[in-house]
């Protein structure tokens, strides 16, 4: 596939591998604005890697992977151009969902309101006081959504976004999302073991 | 960032478990030393008022230098090696601070945050420093309030360490803590696994007698190497600068030198390995 560098999110050649095993080989493929573009392919093909790649978590073997322009490391602000959703969000189960947000809106530097408004549109300000251990996954994965769109970013990047989400849910998933590609010139990525999703202007690489 | 770190810490049920052990540990521990053992040593809670003075050598509530040693933050009563609650207490903090992050994931939305690895390792450094202070000012405050009040509940005894000596014991008490702590984080960076952090934890505070044990058995003597390991030079900081052993400031500039060794290398990993 070509890559256009313009693109919000570009990827180039991307290599990675573990003590000689590749886990991504030659994985080249672009985003471009206001789309939310899929990534497909079977469990351990390396779709995740190549997030973690992308925003700086694992080391590139060769290639390049740029987000805006740069790599995530070199973003004078990260936080406020991308959002991001890994590993469901890395929440601790012994602290309340408003913790969590709080934690996090320190982090990226967002106000402390920013958390409750966040938690009031993925519908979670009604138990935000409750532990995250007593939470469903769903649950779960519309506050990961939450700590990501904290730094209003211009680029989401979703790992499984849908995963433990009920048919309302995914819908008021695909909906939000779309939504956030459309407005303005943003874009999301979002890798996926299976095209959960039949309807959205979404793009599938 | 350093916000988001103190906020974690906050909010975290181990960071109070942590406190509470250490505390209460040292609470026990200084009750025992300080007002228990020279008040058996004297005879007032024996119902014959019998002595035991000779069975526990060492043990004089009027004596300066007992006074003096039992306002260590370790409650220690100045022994040298001692692992007590306060000091595991003190390791724990920085371990847990480091390795929740790992077993949670939480250090993804830190470096998602803040992709600078080494802007990371300071900030947690920060923070738990702050919390290790706070623990140390609690320690500190146990100890001097339990010599003081013993001292002046008992009619034979009274106060033999200045205020300037308590202070300057109960600050080099702080710091020793906080360097404590500091080798938590730094461990904990390292192995990541709570698990494993406890296991090398456990390792460095009980493998540390033994060494010193078989070294002095082995040598015929204590050789000095063995007065530089870390739990050692903790209990040396807040010694009497007066007492025999490592200098306190010498004791402060090694251990110092160690935790930022450990610290360093939990750096270079932390900007090496893939989160």
């Amino acid at each position: 596939m070509t890559t256009n560098q313009d693109d919000p999110i570009a990827i180039a050649h991307l290599h990675k591998e573990f003590r000689g095993h590749a886990a991504v080989d030659d994985i080249s493929f672009t985003v471009p604005r206001g789309r939310v573009v899929g990534l497909l392919g079977p469990n351990g093909a390396g779709k995740t890697t190549t997030m973690r790649m992308l925003l700086g978590l694992a080391g590139i073997t060769r290639g390049t992977a740029t987000v805006l322009g740069r790599p995530y490391g070199e973003l004078t602000s990260p936080a406020r151009s991308v959002g991001a959703v890994l590993d469901a969000g890395g929440l601790h189960p012994g602290r309340t969902g408003r913790q969590h947000l709080l934690i996090a809106a320190a982090a990226v530097g967002a106000p402390r309101s920013k958390a409750d408004e966040l938690l009031d549109e993925v519908g979670l300000a009604s138990g935000a006081h409750r532990k995250i251990g007593t939470w469903s996954l769903g649950m779960r994965q519309r506050l990961a959504l939450a700590t990501a769109l904290l730094g209003d970013p211009r680029v989401l990047v979703l790992d499984e976004p849908a995963n433990g989400l009920d048919p309302v849910g995914t819908r008021w998933l695909r909906d939000r999302l779309a939504s956030f590609a459309l407005a303005g010139d943003r874009c999301c990525c979002r890798p996926t073991s299976w095209r959960r999703w039949p309807r959205s202007p979404t793009t599938s690489s | 960032m350093f916000r988001s770190e103190i906020l974690k810490a906050a909010s975290l049920t181990s960071t109070r478990v942590v406190f509470g052990v250490g505390v209460l540990g040292l609470l026990a521990t200084q009750i025992l030393l300080v007002t228990l053992l020279p008040a058996l040593a004297s005879g007032a809670l024996r119902p014959q008022g019998e002595n035991l003075g000779s069975e526990l050598p060492g043990v004089d509530l009027s004596s300066g230098s007992f006074q003096y040693s039992a306002l260590s933050v370790f409650g220690d009563g100045g022994s040298s090696g001692s692992l007590g609650l306060a000091v595991l207490g003190a390791l724990a903090l920085g371990l847990l601070v480091a390795t929740t992050d790992y077993r949670f994931g939480g250090i993804v939305g830190t470096a998602l945050a803040e992709p600078r690895r080494l802007r990371i390792l300071l900030d947690k450094v920060a923070a738990t420093g702050v919390f290790a202070a706070l623990l140390g000012v609690v320690y500190a405050v146990i100890s001097v309030v339990v010599v003081v009040g013993t001292v002046q509940l008992s009619p034979a005894a009274r106060l033999r360490v200045s205020g300037l000596d308590i202070l300057s014991t109960s600050a080099r008490g702080v710091v020793a803590v906080v360097l404590l702590s500091l080798l938590g984080l730094g461990v904990g960076l390292l192995v990541r696994s709570q698990l494993a952090g406890f296991l090398t934890l456990g390792a460095i505070v009980v493998g540390e007698p033994l060494v010193q044990g078989m070294a002095g058995l082995l040598a015929g003597g204590a050789p000095g190497w063995t007065q530089l390991l870390p739990v050692t030079l903790s209990h040396a900081i807040v010694r009497s600068f007066s007492a025999s052993g490592t200098n306190p400031g010498v004791a402060l500039l090694v251990l110092g030198v160690e935790v930022a060794a450990v610290l360093a290398a939990a750096g270079v990993a932390l900007r090496r390995r893939d989160l």
